[in-house]
C-alpha cells in the first residue's frame, strides 16, 4: 500500500498532464462510438425523437442493399481512379524535375515550390470556386477549346454526369500534386549520390536510372502519398457539396458517401441509418487502407 | 555536354508551365474581382463580360482596364456590406485560434508527460491514444452531432472549438520531439532543483520551438480552410466561417462571381502571407522528413 502510495505520488505529474486527454478521448471518441453503435439498432428520428424504435439490423440491411449507397461508392472509385494516376504521375515528373536542377538557380528553385505549394494552402471552397469559374461554359477555358475547334460547344460539365468525377478530379489534382511532389521531392534528397552516380559512370541512361534506382527507393513516400489518398479520398465532400449541395448533382453522379451520409443525418435527420452508413464506409475505408499497406509492401 | 544543357532546358521549361498553371486561377481570380458589376449608367447597361479569354486588360491607364472597363476595388467593399463578411472573419479567427491554442497546449503538455515522466499504464494510455487515428473521421459525425444538440451547444464557439481541440496528430509529434530532447537535460535541471512546469517550459519546450511552429501553422491552416466541421456545427449566419461564408455569394438564379472571388481572395491572402513566412517550415525539412520508412 505504501509502495503503491510512493509510485501514485511520483507518477502524479504524469497523470495531471494526461488527464485532459482521457477525458477527451471519453467524451469525443468513446461515448460517440457507444452512440453510433446503439443508433446503428433504431429508428431514429431526431425531429421526431417520440417515433424512437428498436429495429434490429434493419438499418445495416438497408444499407448493405442501397442502391444509392453502392452508386456513391461507385462514384468516389471512378473519381479517385482518375485523380490518384493522375495526381501520382504528374507529382513524380515535378519532383524529378526539381531534383534535377536542386543545385541550379536558388530563386527558381524557391519559386517552383512555392508556386506549386499555394494550391494546397487554400481552401477546398474557393479552389472549387475559383475553378468552377474557370471551366464554365462561356469561361475562359471552354472559350479558347472552341476558338481552337477542339470543342464544337461549351459544356455545362456540372450537369453532364459522365464529366462531373473526371473534372472534380482534375481539380483536386491541381491541387494536391504540390504537395505529393515536395514528399516525392524529400525523398529523393535523402537517395545517397554514390547509387546515381555509380550507374551512371556504369553507363546506364537516365531513365534506367530513375525507374530502376530512384523510383524504388522512394517506397516509403509512395506508401505514405497512398494510404493519405485511401483514407482521404473515400471522405471526399467539400468538392462536391459546393457544387450540388446535398442532392448530389444530375443523376446523383456527384453523390459520395460522405455527403449521402451527411444528407442522411443532417437534412434528413435519420440519424440512426446515416450513423449506419457511417460505420460501413468506416469499415471499407480501414480495409482499403490496410489493403494499400498490403500492396505496396508485399513488393519488397 | 550539350544534349545535358538541353534536357535542362526542357526541365525548366516544363516547371514554368507548370508553376503558371498553379498560379494562373488566382490571377483570374483576382481579374474578375476587380471587374465592375453589370450596372445601368444613363439607362444603359454596361455589359462587362468577365469570362472572356483573353481578359482584355489595359495596364497603361487608370485606374487600369480588366475586361474592357475601368477596373474597382468597390467589389471588396461590397463583400463588406451584403454580407457579415467582418463577422465571418471575427468567427474564423477565433476558431482556428481557440483551436491553435488548444492543440499546442494540450498536445504539449500530453506530448511532454508521454515522452519524459515515468507513470504506470503509460504506453497503453498512448496505445489506445494512438489507435483513435484508425477510427475513420464519418463514424463519428454523427454521433458527436447528436451530442453537441444535447448540450445546445449547436451555433456556439465552444461547439465548433472543444471537439477540435486536441489532435492525436499533434501529440503524436510533440512526443517525437520530446523525444529528441536529451534526457541528460531534463536530468541536470531535476538535480538543479527546477520543478516539473520549469523544466517542461523553460527547459525542454525551448529546445522543441519548431515543433510548436509546426503544430501551429499546420493546425491554423487547416482550421481557417476547414469546411465540413463548421457546417455541420453552424446553421445561423452569423456563426458562419469564411469558408462557409463563400456560398452566400451563389443564388439559384445568379452567382455573384466578382463578390465571390473578392471573398475568396480576401480568405485566401492571410494564408499565403502564413505560408510565405514560414515557408521553411513547409518546403523543407519537417513533411518530407517526417515521412521516414
Amino acid at each position: 500500500m505504501k509502495d503503491f502510495l510512493r509510485t501514485l505520488k511520483r507518477s502524479k505529474w504524469g497523470y495531471i498532464f494526461v488527464a485532459p486527454w482521457i477525458v477527451g478521448f471519453l467524451v469525443f471518441s468513446v461515448y460517440p462510438l457507444w452512440l453510433g453503435i446503439k443508433m446503428t439498432f433504431l429508428n431514429y428520428n431526431l425531429v421526431a425523437p417520440q417515433s424512437i424504435k428498436f429495429i434490429g439490423f434493419q438499418n445495416w440491411i438497408n444499407g448493405f442493399t442501397d442502391p444509392l449507397f453502392w452508386k456513391s461508392l461507385v462514384n468516389i472509385l471512378y473519381n479517385q481512379a482518375i485523380f490518384i494516376i493522375l495526381t501520382f504521375f504528374i507529382a513524380l515528373l515535378v519532383a524529378y524535375l526539381l531534383f534535377k536542377i536542386s543545385n541550379g538557380n536558388k530563386f527558381w528553385n524557391a519559386f517552383f515550390r512555392s508556386a506549386y505549394f499555394v494550391p494546397t494552402i487554400t481552401s477546398v471552397v474557393v479552389v472549387m470556386l475559383v475553378l468552377g469559374n474557370i471551366t464554365a461554359p462561356y469561361g475562359p477555358i471552354q472559350t479558347l477549346l472552341v476558338k481552337w475547334h477542339i470543342l464544337t460547344q461549351p459544356i455545362v460539365w456540372n450537369l453532364t454526369p459522365i464529366l462531373i468525377m473526371p473534372v472534380i478530379a482534375v481539380i483536386t489534382s491541381w491541387m494536391s500534386f504540390g504537395i505529393q511532389a515536395i514528399i516525392l521531392l524529400g525523398g529523393m534528397g535523402t537517395i545517397p549520390t554514390e547509387f546515381t552516380e555509380a550507374a551512371r559512370i556504369d553507363g546506364a541512361k537516365e531513365g534506367t536510372i530513375f525507374w530502376r534506382i530512384i523510383f524504388p527507393l522512394l517506397r516509403p513516400q509512395i506508401v505514405f502519398i497512398m494510404v493519405m489518398n485511401a483514407i482521404g479520398g473515400l471522405q471526399m465532400f467539400t468538392q462536391v457539396y459546393v457544387n450540388f449541395g446535398v442532392t448530389g448533382g444530375p443523376d446523383q453522379a456527384g453523390m459520395t458517401p460522405v455527403l449521402y451520409i451527411y444528407s442522411e443525418g443532417l437534412s434528413k435527420f435519420q440519424m440512426g441509418y446515416s450513423s449506419t452508413l457511417g460505420f460501413i464506409l468506416s469499415i471499407l475505408i480501414i480495409i482499403a487502407t490496410v489493403a494499400t499497406l498490403k500492396v505496396l509492401q508485399e513488393r519488397s | 555536354m550539350r544534349k545535358w544543357q538541353l534536357a535542362r532546358k526542357i526541365s525548366y521549361i516544363i516547371l514554368i508551365v507548370y508553376a503558371i498553371v498553379s498560379l494562373t486561377p488566382f490571377i483570374w481570380a483576382l481579374l474578375v474581382s476587380i471587374a465592375p458589376m453589370n450596372y445601368l449608367l444613363n439607362g444603359k447597361s454596361t455589359g462587362v463580360n468577365i469570362m472572356q479569354w483573353p481578359p482584355e486588360i489595359n495596364i497603361f491607364k487608370l485606374p487600369p482596364e480588366v475586361f474592357g472597363a475601368p477596373s474597382t476595388l468597390s467589389n471588396y467593399d461590397q463583400v463588406f456590406t451584403v454580407t457579415p463578411y467582418a463577422r465571418w472573419i471575427l468567427n474564423t479567427v477565433i476558431y482556428a485560434g481557440f483551436v491553435t491554442i488548444g492543440n499546442l497546449f494540450f498536445d504539449a503538455m500530453a506530448g511532454y508527460a508521454f515522452a519524459k515522466l515515468k507513470f504506470p499504464g503509460k504506453d497503453i494510455i498512448f496505445t489506445i491514444l494512438l489507435g483513435t487515428l484508425m477510427v475513420p473521421f464519418p463514424v463519428t459525425i454523427i454521433p458527436v452531432y447528436n451530442l453537441l444538440v444535447n448540450f445546445n451547444l449547436v451555433n456556439t464557439y465552444a461547439g465548433l472549438i472543444f471537439p477540435k481541440i486536441a489532435s492525436v496528430t499533434g501529440l503524436f509529434l510533440m512526443r517525437q520531439f520530446y523525444m529528441s530532447v536529451p534526457d541528460e537535460l531534463d536530468e541536470a535541471a531535476k538535480v538543479d532543483g527546477a520543478g516539473i512546469f520549469r523544466r517542461f517550459w523553460q527547459i525542454d519546450s525551448p529546445v522543441a520551438l519548431p515543433a510548436f511552429a509546426t503544430l501551429a501553422i499546420y493546425t491554423f491552416m487547416g482550421m481557417w480552410n476547414d469546411f465540413f466541421w463548421p457546417l455541420i456545427v453552424t446553421s445561423n449566419k452569423n456563426m458562419f466561417t469564411l469558408a462557409m461564408g463563400l456560398n452566400y455569394f451563389r443564388t439559384s438564379y445568379y452567382t455573384f462571381w466578382q463578390l465571390m472571388m473578392a471573398a475568396s481572395l480576401l480568405m485566401t491572402i492571410p494564408m499565403i502571407v502564413i505560408f510565405l513566412s514560414f515557408q521553411r517550415y513547409f518546403v523543407e525539412t519537417d513533411i518530407s522528413s517526417a515521412v521516414k520508412g
